[in-house]
């Protein structure tokens, strides 16, 4: 079956190679296009994202600067919250998987004026960032001391061995496995005497005759005794009143948390304790891969070698940190310097393996469904790791960054790599992470504290979690008219000219406040009035802020469906196209809702696609409503959600777009 | 008939008003993967791709962000909080984390880094010195990172 089929199934291969290269090609040449601003100012859009049936069905909005790309989501429970993203992330995320089409609007404005805002957001990130680590810290507290007070009340020592008064240590699973049920040889609260593990690592017995030389003989046993005593001594030391008047300009007034002082403190002795024992790292902490990409050059061999030597420095200094959370550090680098001796030796890359327990999956039948799509990521992710291998200059030495990045590519590839050829399911996770494989560990040292403390500090760290949650929802409360993510933007914006302007008058403020805005963006948008509306804003910011340039980031169907009716007849790939059932553009998307017609590229026909997918959309929930028992009312709900966003289609409006569940991030990244 | 003429306005008004609120609605039905109290998220969707990371860069421009995250809290932390060194390092592992670092003291771009924030955060001289007397342990060498970050930033 050629290309060119008229109205049959092609395969999935056939469906993609068709326009895969021109569309990327276009991708290309939409996303390198340089503006008409002035060379060397700096890049700064307001970006409008179409509306959709999935996330944001009104549109959305985000603000660019140069790399880094700032926008507000609307998180349970109705709080709105800062998110910073890569641009080719974000246009990968809605621009591709969501499919949906951005609209960039490029406002000149001075270097100063780039700075000042684009600090101003990142600021304002961080510090609701550290303000909702602040909440988590608070829960964590609460949760320990629950634990605590359930061992307290628990008379038989032996059943302390449920999970539920076990605690999950980061790092720890790197050495140790789960530890639920009586204290054992590798119990925190004793040194074993003349013990010996079978196999243990020549490695970590190099490291603790390095340290043992540099600080004494005793200095590891000292060592561990000092963390004892810190962990039998440790006491809640309660919450500053600040906590409770958080603010969108400072962080959080939270210094000491019990929680997060007790697992580094915990974490610190075990990490001591796989180093006195020399422990050999747990099969399941790291990969040891067969393909032959892992080869390892002379030269990478010799880089590696070199950073072995650094590393083990690194772990001597250390072992005699006083930053509070330096076990984890420690843990990573022995459980690192162990993988690269071994990668050292054999030639071939060994490295840890990063992903968590909890990490999401691609399920095996998704695997295979889109084999193309996965084996099209694997390409770029090679080409990513052997540039990771490969890509430092001879005279410069590895560091922990580059390593890492190693370390990263590795893990993405071979997962893929195994997951495609094995047909199993794929660990997905978000962002880079270091290798901090948890253990859950009931032989905890128990702090000296009676029931009367943990009682009182438990009231006063729900009291005070409740507290804080509250005004955290108050501050950041998301409001569809006044502050949402448009809305955010803008207020953001006058807020770092206001704070450049550091006058106390509120009124004389708002004034001046307005007159920056005019001088440093050519215009003046009011958080209020409708622009909380997304594509409202766009058309606002195109008229009265110093817009230079406008550019469109097709979605993805979008730039396919150009690139189809270059190739073929305008008729045939409108006919082909317009549908879910023929159409070689799209693949069902389960998320997505019953819909039979698309109507995003289809103006005159609109209201008559709109009626046959309303009819569908009802016609499913009918069908959804007799199987809701039977599948928990999934087809019911696909069927409602079809039959509401047909709606708007009869009226000429379009929402929906069809969405995407796998594609290749590397056709985002290449931009 | 004007029961006919009612109904059909009736049915365009639903029309109507449903095509309005989805279009008025915005970011309301934003997706959040995570609840907001779990402070480990703040970040879009990514649930269903093995392909998303939004710190996929070159060597360089990863060196270059994580200078700039390590500045950018060094400014926001020294202007609103009260100084706990402590503290200030709990959040500083935290960032070198999500650029794969575990290590960061070692690591003369941190130090860097940490001046180039508190040059931006516009302290007295008092108050860098001391911060950066305390922050580098009297170390010598992290010392004089930070005052080259320091010097560096206009």
């Amino acid at each position: 079956m050629s290309e060119r089929s008229v109205c049959g199934f092609s395969s999935n291969r056939q469906r993609y190679a068709a326009w895969r290269r021109p569309v990327v090609f276009l991708l290309l040449s939409v996303l390198t296009t340089g503006s008409a601003a002035g060379v060397g100012s700096p890049l700064l859009e307001y970006l409008y994202i179409d509306s959709s049936e999935g996330t944001s069905s009104g549109g959305h909005a985000a603000i660019r600067f140069g790399d880094e790309v700032f926008h507000f989501q609307h998180f349970e429970p109705g709080v709105l919250r800062s998110v910073k993203d890569d641009p080719h992330y974000f246009r990968y995320l809605y621009g591709f998987l969501e499919n949906r089409t951005i609209h960039a609007s490029r406002i000149d404005v001075s270097g100063e004026t780039w700075q000042l805002l684009r600090d101003y957001f990142n600021r304002r990130y961080l510090i609701q960032k550290q303000q909702f680590d602040v909440l988590q810290s608070l829960r964590d507290d609460g949760a320990l001391i629950r634990l605590l007070l359930r061992r307290k009340r628990t008379s038989d020592r032996s059943s302390a061995s449920v999970a539920e008064d076990s605690l999950r240590l980061p790092g720890v699973g790197l050495f140790f496995s789960d530890h639920i049920g009586p204290s054992n040889h590798l119990s925190a609260e004793a040194v074993p005497v003349g013990f010996s593990v079978v196999r243990t690592s020549a490695v970590l017995h190099a490291v603790r005759r390095r340290i043992e030389q540099r600080y004494g003989t005793g200095f590891l046993a000292a060592r561990m005794g000092q963390i004892r005593d810190r962990l039998r001594g440790l006491k809640p030391t309660g919450y500053d009143r600040a906590l409770l008047s958080p603010s969108e300009d400072r962080f959080s007034a939270m210094s000491d948390s019990f929680a997060q002082d007790y697992e580094d403190l915990m974490t610190a002795l075990m990490s001591l304790k796989a180093l006195q024992l020399a422990l050999p790292l747990r099969s399941d902490a790291y990969a040891v891969p067969r393909p032959d990409l892992f080869r390892l050059a002379p030269r990478e061999i010799e880089r590696l070698a070199r950073y072995r030597q650094q590393l083990q420095n690194d772990l001597v200094l250390l072992a005699n940190s006083r930053r509070p959370d330096w076990g984890m550090a420690f843990l990573v680098g022995m459980a690192r310097l162990i993988v690269i001796d071994q990668s050292v030796r054999s030639g071939r890359l060994v490295f840890l393996d990063t992903f968590q327990k909890g990490d999401g999956r691609i399920a095996a039948e998704d695997v295979m469904q889109f084999d193309d799509v996965m084996r099209e990521q694997l390409d770029d992710l090679k080409a990513k790791l052997q540039e990771a291998k490969a890509g430092l200059p001879a005279s410069q030495e590895m560091t922990e960054l580059d390593y890492s990045r190693l370390e990263h590519w590795s893990n993405r590839y071979l997962e893929l790599y195994t997951g495609i050829e094995q047909q199993r399911p794929i660990r997905i996770h978000s962002g880079h992470l270091l290798p901090t494989k948890s253990a859950v560990r009931s032989d905890l040292i128990v702090p000296e504290l009676s029931r009367y403390e943990l009682d009182r500090a438990l009231a006063e760290s729900e009291s005070f979690h409740h507290s804080y949650f509250e005004m955290l929802k108050r501050l950041y409360r998301y409001n569809l008219f006044t502050k949402n993510c448009v809305s955010e933007i803008f207020r953001t914006i006058h807020g770092a000219l206001e704070s450049h302007l550091g006058s106390k008058d509120v009124v004389a403020e708002a004034v001046r406040v307005e007159a920056e805005s005019v001088a440093r963006l050519g215009g003046y948008l009011g958080a209020e009035g409708i622009h909380f509306i997304p594509f409202v804003s766009a058309h606002s910011v195109d008229q009265r802020y110093d817009v230079v340039a406008s550019e469109e980031w097709p979605s993805f169907r979008t730039a396919a469906l150009r690139k189809a009716y270059e190739k073929d007849a305008p008729a045939l790939v409108f006919l082909r196209e317009s549908n879910v059932i023929t159409s070689t553009l799209y693949r069902h998307n389960p998320d997505d809702s019953f819909f039979i017609f698309f109507t995003d590229d289809a103006v005159l026909p609109r209201p008559l696609f709109g009626a046959v997918n309303s009819v569908a959309g009802l016609g499913q929930s009918i069908v959804g409503l007799f199987l809701a028992p039977f599948d928990g009312g999934r087809v019911l709900r696909s069927g409602a959600k079809g039959f509401l966003f047909s709606l708007p289609e009869l009226l000429f409006f379009n929402i929906r777009k069809g969405s995407y569940r796998y594609l290749p991030y590397a056709w985002a990244a290449k931009g | 008939m004007v029961r006919t003429m009612n109904g059909r306005l009736i049915g365009l008004a639903a029309v109507c008003f449903v095509s309005g609120m989805l279009a008025l609605s915005g970011c309301s039905l934003s997706y959040s993967s995570k609840s907001s109290s779990d402070s480990s998220t703040a970040s879009s969707k990514s649930a269903s791709s093995p392909f998303t990371s939004s710190s996929e860069s070159s060597s360089p421009d990863k060196t270059k962000q994580y200078q700039e995250d390590v500045a950018d809290y060094t400014t926001a932390y020294v202007r609103s909080s009260k100084g706990d060194y402590d503290a200030f390092q709990r959040g500083l592992g935290k960032i070198a984390a999500r650029h794969g670092i575990s290590n960061w003291e070692v690591q003369p771009i941190t130090y860097y880094a940490v001046g180039v924030g508190l040059k931006k955060a516009n302290l007295s001289d008092v108050q860098y010195e001391t911060f950066k007397r305390n922050f580098a342990a009297s170390d010598f060498s992290k010392m004089q990172d930070i005052q080259e970050g320091y010097e560096a930033t206009q």
